[in-house]
């Protein structure tokens, strides 16, 4: 169970409440748990409800308080045969959290963080975002009855402002980038009060993201991956995911082999996989981020110097790729496996498709690609591939346009 | 004068002023100033001793953007610029 927080530079221990820096040195505060009282098994876990909560020990959250739960996680982790014989990759899997309450894994942090609020008597909560955390705080805060404030950029796409808005939280669009909001919700922290979830709540918030790692190993049969592709926008993701596999291991729930853990990001927003490519310990923010891949279009991510840290420690890799490589791959995604992914999700597959051209992906490596968001939240990217055949209802028709096109008529 | 604006624990070493008009060309003259104006505990505070740099947990802003994308301690400050002093959110340099 969480026993407190503690500075990650100083180490100075601080009681788990509302908090995210240090005092003495203002470096950023992290959950400690006493692992030696946390007697979790294989069993127990199998006896739980399918839902993230099944590793609650393993979340930084009192025994006693309320969790504020819509039914996130346990999503599916798919084989995928078939886009695995197109890269000659023998053992590839999908982690879909597509299929989250309110379609991403940000269902997770914000499961956490809005019920650590409310354990912490909050007066409201709120968010700054690229769309899928506003999305998922809204829809907890809304389960919990707290007022809700979202910070985004003013250029989130208009599906994903439109899913917020239903939940009803206050959204306060900010004429600038995702950095410009997030700036403006660390000051109104500050001075109003709110438990800004991955502000002033981030040493609980990032805690979520790690049952990604927990329910990949209990679907691999209790064994872990090979490596591990995985979105970046902030790098809290990564690091989560890094942590999560750690924890098992540490409590013997898996003996962990050796995972490399790898980034992905979009060219026109790549600060931790350039800081990676070109050898530097630390990572230079990008100021106007340029992709289609709007939820990772963090220029100056939060955990970027630690993202960097665990793939080099890790032995695995950052790449970026293309808004052309990324429509492409939702495409390729879609076709093959019938996973409809949201632009992040598929920087991810465009990533290991360019890894394995580069001869860096083993092809019996066992490989797990995070897609992380539903196609449906941002369906304008895919609006150029979009391929129709329209005519009066009538069969002649039907079967003239199709022999035209060469289509196959007959399937007895 | 530029506006500058410090968060709260920086405060208790400014006898609680958020908000101090200070007249300066750069950030370093504005940490240079503020030093000072209220002793060397501010500028220990905000600077690393050892590189002399901004401390990695601590940001910067001018007008809202983050000195470490212009010029670091040598960006330029003009008058009615608004300077924003943070601790930074996540794993530092925000």
């Amino acid at each position: 169970m969480l026993q407190k927080l503690q500075c990650r530079e100083c180490k100075t221990s601080y009681e788990p409440n509302i908090a995210y820096f240090c005092e003495e040195c203002f470096g950023p505060l992290e959950a400690i748990y006493d692992f030696d009282s946390i007697h979790l098994t294989r069993n127990e876990i199998n006896s739980r409800s399918k839902n993230m909560w099944r590793y609650k020990e393993l979340l930084p959250l009192q025994p006693q308080s309320k969790i504020i739960d819509l039914g996130t996680g346990y999503t599916t982790l798919h084989k995928c045969d078939n886009l695995g014989k197109y890269l000659g990759i023998k053992e590839l899997y999908i982690k879909d959290d597509t299929g989250n309450p309110s379609a991403s894994f940000k269902d997770r942090p914000a499961s956490v963080a809005v019920s650590k609020a409310i354990e912490n008597k909050a007066k409201a909560v709120g968010c700054v975002s690229t769309g899928n955390l506003a999305a998922a705080t809204a829809a907890h805060a809304a389960k919990a009855g707290i007022p809700c404030y979202i910070f985004i950029p003013f250029s989130i796409e208009l599906s994903k402002v439109a899913q917020i808005s239903a939940y009803n939280p206050q959204i306060i669009k900010v004429n600038g980038t995702y950095d410009d909001a997030n700036r403006l919700a660390a000051e109104a922290s500050f001075a109003l009060e709110w438990a800004i979830v991955n502000v002033n709540l981030r040493p609980y918030y990032v805690e979520g993201s790690k049952t990604l790692s927990f329910e990949i190993c209990e679907q691999l049969n209790w064994d872990t991956p090979d490596q591990v592709i995985i979105p970046m926008a902030s790098g809290a993701l990564l690091c989560a995911t890094d942590r999560g596999f750690n924890q098992f291991n540490k409590i013997g729930l898996v003996n962990k082999s050796k995972i490399k853990i790898s980034g992905a990001q979009a060219t026109g927003c790549s600060p931790i996989a350039d800081a990676f490519k070109n050898k530097l310990d630390d990572v230079i923010p990008v100021r106007e981020p340029k992709t289609i891949a709007k939820s990772l279009a963090i220029g100056d991510p939060a955990d970027g110097p630690d993202a960097l840290k665990v793939i080099n420690n890790s032995g695995g890799y950052a790449e970026s790729v293309t808004d052309t490589e990324i429509k492409n791959a939702i495409s390729l995604l879609a076709k093959t496996e019938g996973i409809f992914t949201e632009p992040a999700g598929a920087v991810t597959i465009a990533s290991l498709i360019k890894l394995v051209k580069a001869g860096k992906i083993e092809k019996d490596e066992k490989i797990v690609c995070f897609v992380t968001g539903n196609g449906l939240k941002s369906p304008e990217s895919v609006k150029e591939g979009i391929h129709t055949i329209q005519i009066a209802p009538n069969l002649d028709l039907l079967t003239e346009k199709l022999n035209k096109k060469g289509e196959v008529l007959n399937w007895q | 004068m530029a506006i500058v604006k410090l968060f709260s624990i920086l405060r208790s070493d400014t006898k609680g002023k958020k908000e101090i008009n200070i007249d300066a060309n750069t950030i370093q003259e504005i940490i240079d100033k503020l030093e000072s104006m209220f002793g060397p505990e501010l500028r220990n505070k905000i600077l690393d001793k050892n590189t002399g740099d901004v401390r990695r947990f601590i940001s910067v802003f001018i007008n809202g953007v983050n000195i470490r994308t212009l010029k670091g301690l040598s960006s330029e400050v003009k008058d009615d610029d608004e300077i924003t002093f943070l601790p930074a959110v996540g794993g530092g340099k925000y």
